[in-house]
């Protein structure tokens, strides 16, 4: 335990991040952001229906890694751990960039070409002026059983309305991430110990919520690209890529950190250790939710269910989702992060985190864009030729306006809680 | 593993507070009363020395004698008559062992669960529980066993199910789950076996060396397999252990993922459904880990281990059933809104005969209950703190938990989707004297290992405490002093 640090030579006040020196950074992310945004605007007026799934897409990325921000500061505080009090700022930032997301999120909502591309049911039910006797009538009657859930209304009489949930979802989310941040912010003034404890208590109820939320969320946004297709295991497999995601992010920034030189009394190697452990226990657990949910509708083969892997075995896609699913997804991160000197170093850890990361996209890309060629053509082609390249702009453009705030956000708080009462037991954590 | 447990400082260390600066908030003591090695040496291995309670003898002889008659005499007439002695028919031909085995499963995943993934994530408070909960896994699984094995019809054929070649040309399915089944589940009990054995080694040796030269001495010994406490053997034993861990956990999953594959592969609608891996998961930690409690209090008061097994461990399993059944909830009502939203007939239709107009709709609200409803009891501090609260809701659960596995088999084979095949599904007294044989069974297997075996894990618990390290804790040094949630809620600390 050479490493063994006491609270008591920690600077008081803790560390901030110096922005000034990444002003660089932030105004290429800026410059970046502006011109995709530009460019994406330019697509959205001469094909605004690709557009949409390109902008999902994205979204859907920033969206999973924020909510798996919620997901880990949560369930730190409601399973009352010490080990990651040292990283756990991280944590709380990563998931206070939920409202930007939110926000970025909106145009999918309020945009009708956009929201009427995606979610095929919108133009149905609204041609039938939303009323379930005319869906029934035009023989529309898998999207007249749902009228109760997918509903354009405020209140479909049984639930909020689709516009509805998308804002409720992100006030629980949001207010969730800065409600528990704020406990940890007031103790980094007052060296308070009670705040852990409220913490601790508004985590346990909060984590329903958060698994409420991000279900539906799945739901709503990705399940529904397809109204006909159905899986109970959805919300799970959404929720396991935003805690894969985000604990990969979060081991990005840390290792980032490091290298510049913060934390350096702070985050250890077992830090790093055990945040990879995480990470893999969530690789692995993606892959069992993944496997399951692919093993049973293929094993079953119902029409309803196996179209949505049928039309991700197809044509071009077969390859690539084999790599994802298999590969990018579950073997090659399983392989290397298993041994534990890679998960120590952060040297090591960063790629296989950034490889997370772009595993992450991929799987959300599978998600979303196979779904796009059948829906904008009437299933003549499976791919848009060359729409490929815009989804990549959106991706860069909001990754870019997403990392802008994370970055702002780093430099508004101490790096870490430097008034928690569990802060030097996280500091002499030992695997 | 010496390492993992130096984590907190705890109340053992002076409680003084120290206004100036950061505080530290200590985490409560894994041992109670400052008792010494020793005295825990003494009281765990004093079970199996001592002369046995007049409890353990008024709850042995007719748990016994149940397990006698019921799975001894029940079996024989099954097996002399034929499967029709029990209650299955035509459309239910599934029913009550189907029922019992998946049940049994289920209490046995606890046990391997505290044992491997407790570990994996190095939370200490397992290892005052962690043999007996691996115990009870063992016996569990034994007790499922049976039920399969005999479901087959002619038990004599049950070798079978084994893919040795032969000159019958008899060879397995390999497509049928029913046989991943049987590969899951006996490896699950071999590693489970070997997991609890290797644990133990240094156990016995302990009790082997107290013993007086004689029989008892040898048979110990030759369980002890040697060893001797050196540090050679421990940097052995932890690393074999580290890995039977690693390898224990995908176990613990797999088991009753291919369990749940035995009706999710099918296109029986209710039964078909993707979450049905991860939820039978849950379900069975959430039964296992109510299992657990409903031996352990009993056992705890027994034989004077409120020291050892605390109510911060009770606490923390009460958090987890919690936890499970609401995950179990989540479950539930996931299948219901799906089965809805899928707007597919028959999976809707099979859903409405649980509810509403099935011939077993009552189960369906007794499992909802209890396994649901009731562990939110757990919310609440002074409910958890309250044994009696607690063994009412774990009975809860275990009852809960058996209804579930009842819902899934019976309340839909005799609703399938021809109404000409409807029928329903009475148990007969051959399934009641089966099943309650085996829980006599399992009572008295448990029995006997706490007359025989160190139930609570000596070597592990010494480890949580703070003077098992060689080097002195690194926390305390340079700390001022403590704060504990008491001085919080007391008012005292800020």
């Amino acid at each position: 335990m050479a490493h063994s640090h006491s609270v008591h030579d920690l600077p008081a006040g803790g560390e901030m991040l110096d922005t000034s020196k990444l002003a660089g950074v932030s105004r290429i992310l800026l410059i970046v952001s502006a011109f995709g945004l530009a460019l994406s605007a330019f697509r959205f007026i001469f094909d605004s229906e690709s557009f949409a799934y390109s902008w999902l897409f994205a979204f859907a990325v920033v969206f999973t890694i924020s909510a798996g921000g919620v997901f880990w500061t949560l369930l730190h505080h409601a399973t009352n751990s010490g080990w990651g009090i040292a990283i756990r700022r991280i944590m709380e930032q990563v998931a206070n960039q939920i409202l930007i997301t939110g926000i970025i999120g909106l145009p999918l909502m309020l945009i009708p070409s956009v929201r009427e591309a995606l979610w095929e049911w919108i133009p149905i039910f609204n041609a039938h002026n939303g009323s379930q006797e005319e869906l029934m009538a035009a023989h529309q009657t898998s999207l007249a059983g749902k009228h109760a859930y997918l509903n354009t209304s405020v209140w479909t009489g049984y639930a909020p309305g689709f516009y509805a949930r998308y804002a409720l979802y992100f006030i629980l989310l949001a207010f969730g991430a800065w409600k528990i941040r704020s406990y940890s912010l007031k103790q980094d003034r007052t060296n308070a110990v009670r705040p852990t404890l409220s913490a601790r208590r508004f985590a346990c109820g909060w984590l329903p919520i958060f698994a409420v939320s991000v279900t539906f969320a799945a739901i709503d946004w990705l399940m529904a690209l397809n109204f006909v297709w159905y899986s109970t295991m959805w919300g799970v497999y959404i929720f396991a890529g935003c805690a894969l995601s985000a604990m990969a992010v979060i081991i990005i920034t840390l290792s980032l950190l490091k290298q510049a030189g913060y934390l350096k009394n702070v985050v250890s190697f077992e830090h790093f250790h055990t945040s990879g452990k995480l990470m893999f226990a969530f690789v692995v657990f993606w892959a069992y939710i993944t496997f399951s949910q692919f093993f049973l509708i293929w094993y079953a083969n119902i029409t309803e269910e196996t179209q949505y892997y049928i039309l991700r075995n197809t044509g071009g896609w077969n390859t690539g989702a084999v790599f994802t699913y298999l590969f990018a997804h579950f073997a090659i991160p399983f392989l290397f992060i298993l041994p534990a000197w890679v998960k120590k170093n952060p040297k090591f850890i960063l790629p296989m985190a950034c490889w997370i990361v772009f595993a992450h996209i991929l799987d959300l890309y599978f998600v979303i864009i196979p779904e796009r060629g059948p829906s904008l053509t009437h299933g003549q082609d499976l791919l848009i030729p060359g729409a490929w390249i815009w989804d990549i702009i959106a991706l860069v453009t909001i990754g870019c306006i997403w990392a802008f705030f994370y970055i702002r956000t780093l430099g508004k708080h101490s790096l870490y809680p430097c008034g928690d009462p569990r802060l030097h037991e996280s500091l002499n954590l030992a695997n | 593993m010496a390492e993992a447990t130096a984590t907190a400082p705890s109340t053992e260390e002076s409680a003084t507070t120290d206004d100036s600066g950061v505080k530290v908030l200590a985490r409560e003591t894994l041992v109670l009363n400052e008792r010494s090695m020793g005295w825990i040496t003494n009281r765990i291995a004093g079970i199996v020395e001592n002369k046995q309670p007049a409890y353990w003898w008024f709850l042995f002889i007719p748990a016994a004698l149940i397990a006698l008659l019921g799975v001894g005499f029940g079996l024989s007439y099954q097996v002399s008559t034929g499967v029709g002695v029990w209650g299955n028919n035509n459309t239910a031909m599934w029913g009550w062992p189907i029922v019992n085995f998946v049940f049994w499963i289920g209490i046995g995943h606890a046990g391997t669960l505290i044992s491997a993934i407790l570990f994996l994530t190095r939370q200490n408070w397992r290892t005052s529980i962690n043999r007996a909960a691996e115990a009870m896994t063992i016996f569990a699984v034994m007790c499922a066993g049976i039920f399969p094995a005999f479901h087959v019809g002619r038990v004599w054929f049950a070798w079978f199910l084994a893919p040795v070649p032969n000159h019958m040309a008899v060879w397995q399915n390999f497509k049928s789950a029913l046989l991943w089944d049987v590969f899951a589940v006996s490896t699950y009990f071999t590693i489970s076996l070997i997991f609890w054995f290797l644990g133990m080694v240094p156990d016995l040796a302990t009790i082997r060396d107290r013993a007086k030269p004689g029989i008892r001495k040898a048979i110990y010994g030759i369980f002890s397999l040697g060893w001797r406490g050196g540090n050679r053997q421990w940097r052995h034993y932890e690393m074999a252990y580290m890995i039977l861990a690693g390898i224990s956990t995908p176990l613990v999953l797999s088991v009753h993922t291919v369990v749940s594959f035995d009706f999710a592969t099918s296109v029986v609608p209710g039964w078909h459904t993707t979450i049905f891996p991860p939820y039978f998961v849950a379900g069975a930690i959430f039964g296992g880990f109510a299992m657990v409690l409903t031996l352990m209090i009993p056992c705890r008061s027994i034989y004077g281990l409120h020291d050892v097994i605390t109510m911060k461990h009770i606490d923390n399993m009460a958090k987890i059933i919690a936890l499970t059944g609401t995950i179990v909830g989540y479950a539930y009502l996931m299948e219901l809104f799906v089965a809805w939203y899928s707007g597919q007939k028959y999976e809707f239709d099979a859903f409405m005969m649980r509810l509403a107009d099935g011939p077993k709709t009552s189960s369906y609200y007794a499992m909802m209950f209890c396994n649901v409803i009731s562990p939110q009891i757990f919310w609440f501090k002074a409910m958890r703190q309250n044994l009696v609260v607690v063994m009412i809701v774990c009975m809860f659960v275990n009852v809960g938990m058996w209804f579930e596995r009842y819902v899934i088999i019976v309340t839909t084979l005799p609703r399938m989707f021809l109404p000409a095949e409807w029928g329903n599904y009475f148990p007969s007294f051959t399934d009641w004297v089966l099943f309650i044989g085996t829980i006599g069974m399992f009572i008295s297997l448990f029995l006997l290992f706490l007359r025989f075996l160190p139930c609570i894990n000596i070597a592990e618990v010494k480890w949580t405490r703070k003077n098992a390290h060689a080097h002195k804790d690194p926390l305390s040094d340079k700390v001022k002093g403590y704060v504990t949630e008491e001085q919080v809620r007391s008012g005292e600390v800020a």
